[in-house]
């Protein structure tokens, strides 16, 4: 088991501290800390073997599979997108509901409820799209939709004969979890 | 046919300059939030945002990224609009709001019942208050050094 923890890289290790409240974003920077205490902790199993933890000359033999990188992005999931490209988007074809999240520069609530939609676009991948819309760049477009409170959801899902759901301000994330799977 | 195509060359330059300005967007002034407020504008505010949680009985959220944030969003509208509108809605007009009052920073819905939906002043009942009714200029700068 020591030797397991040894060969792993360091980043590997922060995927299995699942701690709340999660990171923003599943990258290098922000888990340095966790990765620092986690070492310690190992480092001291491991009283034969003084190699350095990461930087080995020699090539080392993989015991596990490393970890695919999949969300080690620099941008992040929900992307931010024009007017124009979201209807494209709900007039065209697809087979996933979509998540419209309209927000402001300077609104609070509207963080935090990033923070959230981020952690669930980790989840759903593929099986949600979730976009947000500027409401100082899409003036008339927030306008039109009639968005008045920050932050506002929209839920569409891909039946086109289903209403619409419309959220307005900081919603639990159980709540757009029970929307999307019982009302989508 | 020179003569003609000469007309025409000249007839279609013109045409541009007409028709490329929708009325629309002549008419309407359109307030834009800025890149950073100005540093005396979050002084204030901040110091508002303090004397009202103190007056209010009300306390800053846990995070304090969300007080930074709504506070230099109060900021960046009295910057451009000279009253302090909620940042954490959508206007038709900015400038008219902001002249009518009803969502000038303290808004009427905390005034008469202590509802800020934009989390600066929360209630000891709410699940995201903290125990602080200060924030000091570092923290602001801090919490919004990224955005």
């Amino acid at each position: 088991m020591a030797f397991l923890h040894i060969h792993t890289p360091p980043h590997s290790i922060t995927t299995l501290s699942f701690h709340s409240p999660p990171p923003l974003r599943f990258s290098l920077p922000h888990s340095t800390l966790k990765t620092h205490q986690q070492n310690s902790l190992f480092s001291t199993t491991t009283t034969t073997k003084n190699t350095p933890f990461s930087l080995s000359i020699h090539p080392r033999k993989l015991l596990c599979q490393p970890p695919r990188g999949k969300h080690v992005r620099e941008d992040y999931l929900v992307k931010k997108l024009s007017a124009q490209e979201v209807q494209e988007l709900v007039k065209g074809e697809r087979n996933v509901p979509i998540i419209i999240d309209f927000y402001a520069t300077w609104c609070g609530p509207c963080i935090l409820m990033a923070q959230e939609l981020e952690m669930l676009a980790v989840e759903y991948e593929q099986n949600a799209l979730i976009v947000k819309v500027d409401t100082d760049d899409e003036y008339e477009f927030a306008r039109d939709m009639q968005v008045r409170g920050l932050p506002t959801l929209f839920f569409i899902s891909p039946d086109p004969s289903k209403d619409a759901i419309r959220t307005e301000g900081l919603i639990p994330i159980q709540m757009m979890r029970d929307i999307i799977d019982n009302e989508m | 046919m020179t003569l003609q195509a000469q007309a025409s060359s000249s007839f279609t330059i013109g045409i541009p300059s007409f028709t490329s300005p929708l009325g629309r967007s002549r008419h309407r002034f359109v307030v834009r939030a800025q890149v950073e407020p100005s540093e005396k504008a979050v002084e204030i505010m901040r110091k508002f945002s303090e004397q009202y949680a103190r007056k209010s009985g009300t306390y800053f959220c846990v995070d304090k990224g969300v007080t930074s944030v709504v506070i230099k969003g109060l900021a960046d509208h009295k910057d451009s609009l000279g009253a302090p509108l909620c940042p954490c809605r959508h206007y038709d007009d900015k400038a008219a709001e902001a002249g009518q009052g009803f969502w000038n920073c303290p808004c009427v819905p905390m005034r008469e019942r202590k509802e800020c939906h934009c989390m600066l002043f929360l209630t000891p009942d709410n699940d995201f208050a903290g125990k602080e009714q200060v924030i000091s200029l570092d923290e602001i700068r801090e919490a919004t050094a990224n955005m």
